[in-house]
């Protein structure tokens, strides 16, 4: 098994300009996708939601400024870490990923432990 | 060895030129080379776990080889040696370096994890049971994760066994830059875990559909002049909406197998005599104006649309490009990259490595632009190692018709490959193209081929483009061409991939079916649609179709508009001179 970090890039207007049952059913979606997750035999080792963008505060070198570290439309809305066979795996657990008005990008983890060199 | 060597120049140190055994060995290491590599690696990728050291140790086999050869014979299966020396080495190797037991250790538990993961089976050690792994090989190069660049510089080194020298001369791009993308999409097959697996049924038909791209890009590749001045009479290529999201299910399942009628060499009732001249105009190069109009982008490999009727549709390989070159008004960032590369060294190196591989046929110079004869050359090898893959990808997947489709496409394009280009390196459109010099095996392997893929259930688009290919091949001369079948065939085609392209295909078999008055209907239903604005092979056809009309002034400015949108030398000097012609027929005519 490897780990596969899943971060969802939501339309931060989309979700801003959500009605509260449009809010409610995305979470509801959320709740579904990680049964499935397990039900494909992949783990989760957890996943958060975040804040907007708009929260965000970036550190470079000693300068502290507002934002996120890139301006996107976009924006990283949450995570999954999860755990599984291989990137097809990975990627079909990732294609049932709710996202709002968005999409998905899934990156191996990299175990610095095993492969320091990688 | 170096790893970004690459494994393709199997350079044979040391042996006597007069040496019997020796010569026999070379040769045989050679032909192994060239028929075995694939399978050699794929055998090895499994029990090495890692695609460089497969790489490494495959390549050790190979000079191996050739010393045992000499002191030994040639052993009755080459291969199999050949694959049990390489995984032999890297057993040893993993040992060695002593990570045997962290290699093992992601294996030994034989959880599914490995098992999905597909490499390093300690299980297939047994020498005498090698597993036919090429499948799992191809579909690792081709994997939709890595880009569509990275999946042919990976299969041709990988599965084909070319030097990242070679590929990059083929690619017109320095070795620096292919070894970085081989590396690149290498690390990542590690880094992302990208299995080493045959695709599930589900995801079996768009996986395939990736592979069989490559293949067909290559080939296309292979004919497209860098120069822009087209060498080739395969087809515009399609944007990227119409080939991610091909054909569109409810499409093809709205097309009745058994609409295909195909009949080859079927007796031929219509006569176009008054139609002596192409049916479609110089459909040249690139893409780069369709592919303004596609929001999306990316252009696709390849497209074949025509091979046919236009003949002229050479393939811009933009997506073969596009690294280099983001929109690119002009014909190629990659022609400027050659200008890096001094021709004669690089010609000399890659002759010599080539010529241990086999790798370039004596007669392919054929390209018209002197420039660029030497990128030519090794061009011309990709059609027959594209022809190659599609040969293996048949006999691996006897199930699949479109894979038999698409050999077929190939054969049966190949077949007119030394008629393509005159003597002095112009283009000769399809009807003035001396058949007697087709390749008359080639057209009977390619038509029998695509009679059977054509019982498919649901026929693919390359075996109804084969199925085109093959009546224009049979056909004895252009006039005499089925056209009212190819125009059916093509009608057959939109179904299963609705593109404006080929749609304009069809309107200029259209005009040699029923003539150039109801394909100027087409072609202004096309005008309508949008999606060819600027588009300067619709501008084409148009003036041809005016042409034939007799309506000369309009011809002109049809031309022109073609012109405009024209960069490559050969292209620019046709449509010149017809332009010139049409100014004066429409004088003339006014005269009278």
């Amino acid at each position: 098994m490897a780990q596969y970090l899943i971060l969802l890039y939501d339309n931060e207007a989309a979700w801003a300009a959500a009605t509260p049952e449009r809010r409610a059913e995305e979470l509801t979606n959320h709740a579904r996708f990680q049964q499935q997750l397990a039900e494909m035999g992949a783990k989760n080792l957890g996943g958060n939601a975040l804040q907007p963008s708009t929260t965000a505060t970036s550190v470079r070198g000693d300068v502290v400024t507002d934002g996120p570290f890139t301006e996107t439309k976009e924006a990283l809305g949450g995570y999954y870490l999860i755990e599984a066979h291989d990137l097809d795996h990975a990627l079909a657990v990732a294609k049932l990923c709710p996202v709002l008005d968005g999409g998905i990008e899934v990156r191996p983890v990299w175990d610095v432990t095993a492969d320091p060199a990688a | 060895m170096g790893r970004d060597g690459g494994p393709g120049g199997v350079t044979v140190p040391g042996t006597a030129d007069g040496d019997g055994a020796g010569a026999e060995a070379r040769s045989a290491v050679n032909d192994a080379h060239r028929r075995e590599w694939a399978y050699v690696l794929a055998a090895t990728a499994r029990v090495a776990g890692d695609l460089d050291l497969a790489e490494e140790c495959v390549q050790d086999a190979y000079l191996s080889a050739l010393e045992a050869w000499t002191r030994q014979g040639v052993p009755d299966r080459p291969g199999a040696w050949l694959t049990t020396a390489a995984r032999r080495r890297a057993l040893d190797a993993l040992r060695r370096e002593r990570t045997l037991r962290d290699k093992l250790s992601l294996i030994a538990p034989r959880d599914e994890a490995a098992d999905s993961a597909g490499f390093g089976d300690p299980a297939l050690l047994a020498e005498e049971d090698i597993p036919d792994d090429r499948l799992r090989l191809v579909f690792t190069c081709c994997h939709p994760a890595l880009g569509l660049e990275a999946q042919i510089a990976l299969t041709l080194r990988l599965v084909c066994g070319l030097t990242t020298r070679q590929i990059a001369d083929a690619f017109l791009v320095s070795e620096a830059t292919m070894a970085a993308r081989v590396t690149r999409a290498k690390k990542k097959i590690a880094g992302a875990r990208i299995p080493y697996r045959i695709p599930e049924a589900a995801e079996l038909p768009d996986r395939l559909r990736a592979v069989l791209a490559v293949v067909h890009l290559l080939y296309t590749t292979a004919h497209t002049d860098p120069s822009g001045a087209a060498t080739a009479e395969t087809a515009p290529p399609e944007t990227a909406a119409s080939d991610t999201t091909p054909p569109g299910t409810s499409a093809s399942d709205t097309a009745p197998s058994d609409t295909v009628t195909f009949t080859p060499a079927s007796p031929v009732s219509t006569t176009c005599d008054t139609v002596t001249s192409a049916a479609a105009e110089p459909h040249p190069t690139s893409s780069d104006t369709v592919r303004s109009t596609a929001p999306t982008g990316t252009t696709t490999a390849s497209d074949t649309v025509t091979s046919a009727t236009s003949e002229l549709h050479p393939t811009p390989s933009d997506t073969v490009r596009s690294e280099a070159a983001e929109p690119s008004p002009t014909p190629s960032d990659t022609v400027r990259s050659t200008s890096s590369t001094p021709a004669p060294a690089a010609s000399d190196t890659v002759r010599s490595a080539a010529s241990a591989a086999h790798l370039i046929p004596s007669d392919t110079v054929r390209s018209g632009a002197a420039d660029f004869a030497i990128p030519g050359l090794y061009r011309a090898d990709l059609a027959e190692r594209a022809i190659d893959l599609a040969r293996m990808l048949a006999a691996l997947m006897p199930d699949e018709a479109e894979v038999r489709g698409l050999l077929a496409l190939l054969l049966l394009t190949d077949a007119r490959r030394e008629t393509r280009v005159d003597a002095d390196g112009h283009l000769q459109l399809l009807a003035d193209q001396d058949r007697s010099r087709w390749d008359q095996a080639a057209i009977a392997e390619g038509t029998a081929l695509v009679t059977g893929a054509l019982r498919a259930e649901r026929p693919g688009r390359y075996a109804i483009q084969a199925a085109i290919a093959a009546l224009h091949a049979e056909a004895p001369t252009y006039a005499a061409t089925d056209w009212p079948q190819i125009v059916q065939l093509y009608g057959v085609l939109l179904r299963v991939w609705p593109s404006p392209v080929v749609r304009l295909n069809r309107a200029a078999a259209v005009s040699m079916a029923d003539g150039p008055q109801a394909a100027l209907a087409e072609i202004a239903a096309l005008e309508q649609d949008g999606r060819l604005a600027g588009y300067r092979y619709l501008s084409a056809t148009k003036a041809d179709l005016l042409r034939r009309l007799g309506r000369f002034s309009e011809a002109a400015d049809a031309y022109e508009a073609a012109l405009d949108r024209t960069w490559g030398a050969v292209e620019r000097g046709f449509l010149e001179r017809r332009i010139t012609e049409m100014r004066e027929s429409a004088l003339r005519s006014a005269d009278r």
